[in-house]
């Protein structure tokens, strides 16, 4: 069904593209059609077109996933299906909504230091995963990505408003894992990537080890790459040994 | 003929389990119909079939291999079968990551990959001549 939903998505946004060409065009085209032909109702004939195209242009941009989804999600659990035994379930909760909509803002403020620099952050958990393993590991996968917006406006000498927008994108990767104690030995070293990041508990049957990494990004349209999770993934078993059972 | 030796997984490999009915003629190891590829009429394994797709692209690329991964590519190549073997191989390669295998069948065809094995259990792979090739691995 997600395979469905993320062709849909990428043919809005190849028609949205569309859209706004036409849009372009049509204004043009019109224009010089308008001052050539000196008649009005062709002129009109390209308005009206330009209008339905941007009515299209809206209604795709209202209706766009996010492309967390082509981008990040269907890739990731392309990889995550490797690793689970068939039959086996992955429990997903997505959230495909814009991130900088306005339910998702957490605070706004006018900086001190710069008085005509406004900031507002959003905050957006967009995906959770959860699953076991096909070494029977326990999986649960977090993904919140935290936006940070900066809006400076300057008027220059002839009084004209300027605008500037500043991005800060921060993806928390949140990684649970619970090892079985009888297939996986905690290795006794508090080096290596992300050690810092990783906490460890240990239970009766497995222990947990949960890993939070940050991967920032200064593009509010850069998604958040697979190798950043996958790496997050794999310091986890950086952390722990095989252990040799009865019959091995 | 013998099971399919190749090994399904990215965080941990293990064995596919299925009945081997083709040979790679590449590496020459028993291939299970859904591991099976087709190139140029000869059959090969999805690991070698992978490992040729990512090597040719990382040949054709103008910066070094690890400069583009797979899925910053092409976003549409997930839906690929064979995208995940291309991606494990382009990880294993590219990272610091060794995967575990714990099962009895390791292939000296993973060696580039540093797989990690039992930490005791070197005594074991002298047991079991049975294995495909080689017996454990010894990381």
């Amino acid at each position: 069904m997600l395979d469905t939903v993320a062709n849909l998505d990428r043919s809005g946004d190849q028609l949205r593209k569309m859209a706004g060409w036409s849009v372009f065009l049509s204004v043009v085209i019109g224009f010089i059609a308008g001052v050539t032909s000196h008649s009005f109702p062709v002129f009109l004939l390209f308005v009206a077109l330009a209008a339905v195209a941007l009515a299209i242009y809206f209604f795709a941009r209202h209706n766009d996933l996010s492309n967390n989804l082509r981008k990040f999600i269907l890739p990731m659990i392309t990889l995550m299906r490797e690793d689970i035994d068939r039959g086996g379930t992955l429990t997903l909760r997505l959230n495909l909504s814009d991130p900088m909509a306005k339910e998702y803002q957490t605070g706004s403020e006018t900086l001190r230091k710069r008085m005509n620099t406004e900031q507002t952050t959003y905050q957006l958990t967009w995906m959770e995963a959860r699953t076991v393993l096909a070494d029977d590991s326990t999986l649960e996968l977090t993904i919140t990505d935290q936006i940070r917006q900066r809006k400076t406006t300057r008027r220059n000498a002839r009084g004209k408003v300027k605008v500037k927008l500043k991005y800060r994108v921060r993806h928390l990767i949140d990684v649970r894992i619970g090892f079985r104690r009888d297939s996986y030995a905690l290795a006794h070293q508090e080096s290596g990537p992300y050690a810092s990041d990783m906490s460890v508990k240990e239970g009766e049957k497995r222990n947990m080890l949960r890993i939070r990494r940050v991967a920032q990004s200064s593009s509010i349209t850069d998604t958040l790459p697979l190798n950043a999770v996958m790496e997050t993934l794999s310091s986890a078993y950086g952390r722990v040994n095989l252990v040799k059972q009865e019959g091995n | 003929m013998s099971k399919c030796a190749v090994k399904r997984g990215i965080l941990t490999l293990r064995d596919c389990g299925e009945e081997g009915i083709n040979t790679c003629s590449i590496c020459a190891r028993p291939v299970c119909a859904e591991h099976t590829r087709i190139r140029s009429s000869d059959t090969i394994c999805v690991e070698c079939f992978a490992k040729g797709e990512e090597e040719a692209k990382s040949a054709k690329g103008p910066k070094a291999p690890n400069a583009h991964p797979p899925v910053a590519r092409n976003e549409e190549e997930w839906n690929d079968p064979d995208w995940a073997y291309s991606y494990r191989h382009y990880y294993y390669m590219n990272s610091s990551y060794n995967p575990f295998y714990p099962g009895h069948y390791y292939s000296d065809y993973y060696d580039d990959y540093d797989v990690r094995s039992f930490t005791q259990g070197e005594d074991a792979q002298l047991d079991d001549e049975s294995a495909v090739a080689g017996g454990f691995h010894d990381s």
